[in-house]
């Protein structure tokens, strides 16, 4: 699926995670996180797993993270990929 | 602990968030979004939006550190996402820089107490990237940034001028459409002006020259402060950016006579430009029947009526406009507003 338009969903609320998609050249990831130490690797592996399931290969994404957990993450990133790739004037 | 997010539109609203800002050394200016973040009945941070610029981030001293300016931020980005505004401009003290960084803004430029950012990765740089591709070789190049509101026989001899200085002239036109005269009227204007010149290239403005959009005048409290540092990030972008991706080494400006902003404007210019190796130099302005020829006056005849007496100040491309169904559009326009300077 290709990037249309920039998105972004989610909050920073504990427990949740704010991403933003926009249009790029391979998949380039710039994390944020209260447990980027801890737990850094794994999200990216999540946003990354996420991106593949859904066949997008050229994105940039923004994320901070506030200690979401997986399924929150994975949640988080269907919205935003879907809103970013929906054709029409949707924001 | 519940942050509660909260539009602040009532009186009482707006007075928490001007002193919250008053406190940190900063001066609330009225816009068109503004957002707080309430903890227990009392606002603890807020943020303002306007056109496509963030602005008046601040946040209670004992409540820094919580996460509070990352809620703000974030909320105002989703606003403007709902709204179709995707590029994104910041203007915020040094102390934010980083905030805004984790919540991917790169910063376009550092100038005394404000920072610049945008939300596009390569934003400024690409548009270097497409000047670049403009670039004309000489020794000395020259540049003009002009409103043209509208295009007068002045404009056209502060041309000349800098041509006969000069071996090639860009020229940018101011962008922003706050002018009476459209952007895309101004612009065709132009290049019809210099349609037989060799040595000159036209270009789009941008949000980086000259945008009134991202005026930040709440950093400052008396007026003439106020145009200083917009003046000072305006002309700082153009030294690191801009006339180094067409190797401008110099700028040209008109005397200016009535204008306070222009003038402090100007002066800035002289201050800043040189540090990037550009060297400004002012042109005196002509004079037609004892009179200066400025856009500000054409726009005034007009306004008064006297579209005819306007004449004697304007080149044919501007004459001709004046008497098409736009111009005659725009003259109405001219007729029904009040006297701007700009």
């Amino acid at each position: 699926m290709e990037i249309l338009r920039p998105s972004i969903v989610g909050s920073v609320e504990s427990n949740d995670i704010l991403i933003q998609i926009e249009k790029g050249n391979g998949i380039k990831i710039n994390l944020e996180s209260s447990v980027k130490k801890q737990y850094g690797e794994d999200i990216e592996k999540v946003i990354i797993d996420t991106l593949k399931e859904l066949n997008v290969k050229n994105a940039q994404i923004t994320a901070t993270d506030k200690g979401a957990l997986d399924f929150t993450i994975v949640a988080r990133m269907k919205t935003v990929i879907k809103r970013a790739t929906k054709k029409g004037d949707v924001a | 602990m519940y942050y509660e997010k909260v539009l602040l539109n009532t009186k009482k609203q707006l007075v928490e968030y001007q002193n919250l800002l008053e406190a940190a050394g900063l001066k609330y200016e009225e816009k068109k979004y503004k957002l707080g973040v309430y903890l227990n009945k009392e606002l603890v941070g807020g943020i303002s939006f306007e056109e496509n610029c963030i602005l008046q981030l601040v946040v209670r001293e004992e409540f820094k550190g919580k996460g509070i300016s990352n809620i703000l931020i974030s909320e105002v980005i989703k606003y403007a996402f709902t709204i179709n505004i995707f590029h994104l401009f910041v203007y915020t003290k040094p102390d934010n820089e980083k905030q805004f960084n984790d919540l991917g803004f790169h910063t376009i430029i550092k100038v005394d107490n404000v920072v610049f950012l945008e939300n596009k990765r390569n934003g400024i740089v690409d548009y270097c990237k497409e000047l670049e591709s403009k670039k004309v070789a000489g020794e000395k190049i020259g540049s003009l940034v002009m409103n043209l509101n509208p295009i007068t026989l002045g404009h056209k001899y502060l041309i000349d001028k800098a041509l006969e200085r000069c071996d090639h002239v860009h020229i940018f036109v101011v962008k922003e459409n706050k002018s009476v005269f459209e952007y895309e009227d101004r612009y065709r204007l132009l290049k019809e002006v210099v349609k037989d010149y060799e040595d000159v290239t036209v270009h789009n403005g941008s949000e980086y020259i000259i945008s009134t959009a991202t005026f930040p005048t709440y950093f400052i409290k008396s007026e003439e402060c106020i145009s200083d540092a917009y003046a000072k990030l305006d002309t700082n972008i153009f030294g690191k950016y801009i006339s180094k991706a067409l190797n401008i080494n110099y700028r040209y400006v008109g005397t200016e006579p009535y204008c306070k902003t222009t003038n402090v404007y100007n002066k800035n210019l002289k201050e800043e430009l040189p540090k990037y190796g550009v060297v400004v130099e002012e042109i005196s302005r002509i004079e037609i029947e004892s009179n200066t020829i400025s856009a500000s006056k054409v726009r005034e005849l007009i306004k008064k009526g006297e579209v005819e007496e306007s004449y004697k100040f304007l080149p044919n491309a501007t004459k001709e406009f004046l008497k098409t169904e736009k111009g005659k559009a725009t003259i109405k326009k001219i007729e029904g507003s009040g006297i701007r300077r700009h």
